[in-house]
């Protein structure tokens, strides 16, 4: 016997939708936190579901556990006491206050690498940027079969441009030894992850291990 | 005569070494470049610090979201359908961003264009021929197959 599951898109009555399916998690720091949530109170489209959390609210994310955080801050101590270039009362004033803070500069474009640490009931999300306008509906791309991979992704390179040669410097042993100088870069405005996948190829461990090999130069 | 001596007088006078004129030259030209590179970054600085200062319609939204966020009970602070936030089986976006304005674009346009429910079909079939018949059937009445499971299930007795 056959059965077969037949999915099909409903094109007699468009108009019926289903947003109390969609869920939208947004993380903002901690002098937006009032404002943004406050507005998604007032202006809650439809029937979805909000939730706003603040980036500071995460304990869990400090510089023990994250290499970029002790890098950010060991960066920031060594031009508070070494930097020459203290002359502008202004500008030094400005900075100092800016590398007291390494979390704002930084964390919430950080935070995309630790997707299941933010969500970790959840088995599939879409990562969206906050530069991109949705011109399509969106929920076909929670059927796509990731095959086992744990991010899907539009490729964005040509021939020549957007490729690892470009952001990777294969000079180094470490890079030339794993990467592949032709791999395709892609679009990180819209990405699906496999956050089980994710959990199960940890992924977050790899991420740190590369990320302490690196050498902030901000 | 007397224009001759007073020539060479004003030559004498006139004549500078050229290799200490050479050095003095150059170190000024050291030091302009150093005040214009200064001045650079100072100017640079100087505007942007007069962009950051300058009030803007959008500071003030964020600020007065903020205030208005405040006058609100705890209770009214909190969003609804809190048990929908862990469900796995819901579409779930994440968004991280510090930009209200942009963050309802991405929102808005998302569940705008989510227009379209689907319809699920399970049938029992019993060869290609019917699948191939029903997706005729589908395409008749034109409703789009977004696409479809092919399930064989061998039943053991």
């Amino acid at each position: 016997m056959h059965v077969l599951l037949l999915k099909a898109r409903k094109l007699i009555s468009p108009v019926s939708q289903e947003p109390e399916k969609h869920v939208f998690h947004i993380v903002t720091d901690k002098l937006n936190y009032g404002a943004m949530k406050m507005w998604f109170l007032a202006n809650l489209p439809g029937d979805a579901t909000i939730e706003v959390q603040n980036v500071d609210d995460f304990k869990w994310l400090n510089s023990s556990y994250c290499p970029v955080l002790k890098q950010l801050e060991s960066s920031s101590m060594k031009d508070y006491y070494f930097k020459a270039d203290q002359t502008n009362p202004l500008a030094a004033g400005t900075s100092n206050l800016k590398y007291r803070n390494p979390k704002y500069l930084s964390m919430l474009n950080h935070l995309r690498f630790y997707l299941p640490e933010v969500f970790p009931k959840l088995d599939k999300i879409l990562f969206l940027d906050d530069d991109i306008v949705v011109q399509k509906d969106l929920t076909p791309l929670w059927d796509i079969d990731l095959n086992g991979n744990v991010n899907g992704a539009v490729e964005t390179c040509g021939a020549s441009f957007h490729r690892f040669d470009k952001y990777l410097n294969f000079s180094n042993p470490l890079i030339s030894e794993n990467f592949d100088p032709n791999a395709c870069g892609w679009a990180y405005g819209m990405n699906v992850f496999d956050l089980k996948q994710w959990k199960k190829e940890d992924i977050t461990g790899i991420y740190h291990r590369w990320q302490s090999l690196v050498s902030l130069h901000t | 005569m007397k224009s001759m001596s007073a020539l060479l007088v004003e030559a004498r006078e006139k004549h500078y070494e050229n290799a200490v004129m050479i050095k003095k030259l150059r170190a000024m030209l050291q030091s302009t470049e150093d005040n214009a590179r200064m001045l650079k970054k100072q100017s640079t600085f100087l505007s942007q610090l007069a962009a950051k200062t300058v009030p803007k319609g959008l500071h003030c939204f964020s600020m007065r979201l903020t205030v208005e966020y405040h006058t609100l009970s705890s209770a009214e602070q909190e969003f609804e359908r809190k048990e929908k936030l862990e469900d796995p089986d819901l579409y779930h976006y994440a968004l991280f961003s510090d930009n209200i304005l942009a963050a309802a674009v991405v929102v808005n346009s998302t569940i705008l264009n989510a227009k379209v429910q689907y319809l699920w079909i399970i049938t029992k079939l019993f060869s290609t021929h019917d699948t191939d018949l029903l997706v005729r059937c589908l395409y008749f009445f034109s409703i789009e197959y977004y696409y479809y499971y092919y399930y064989h299930y061998y039943i053991l007795n």
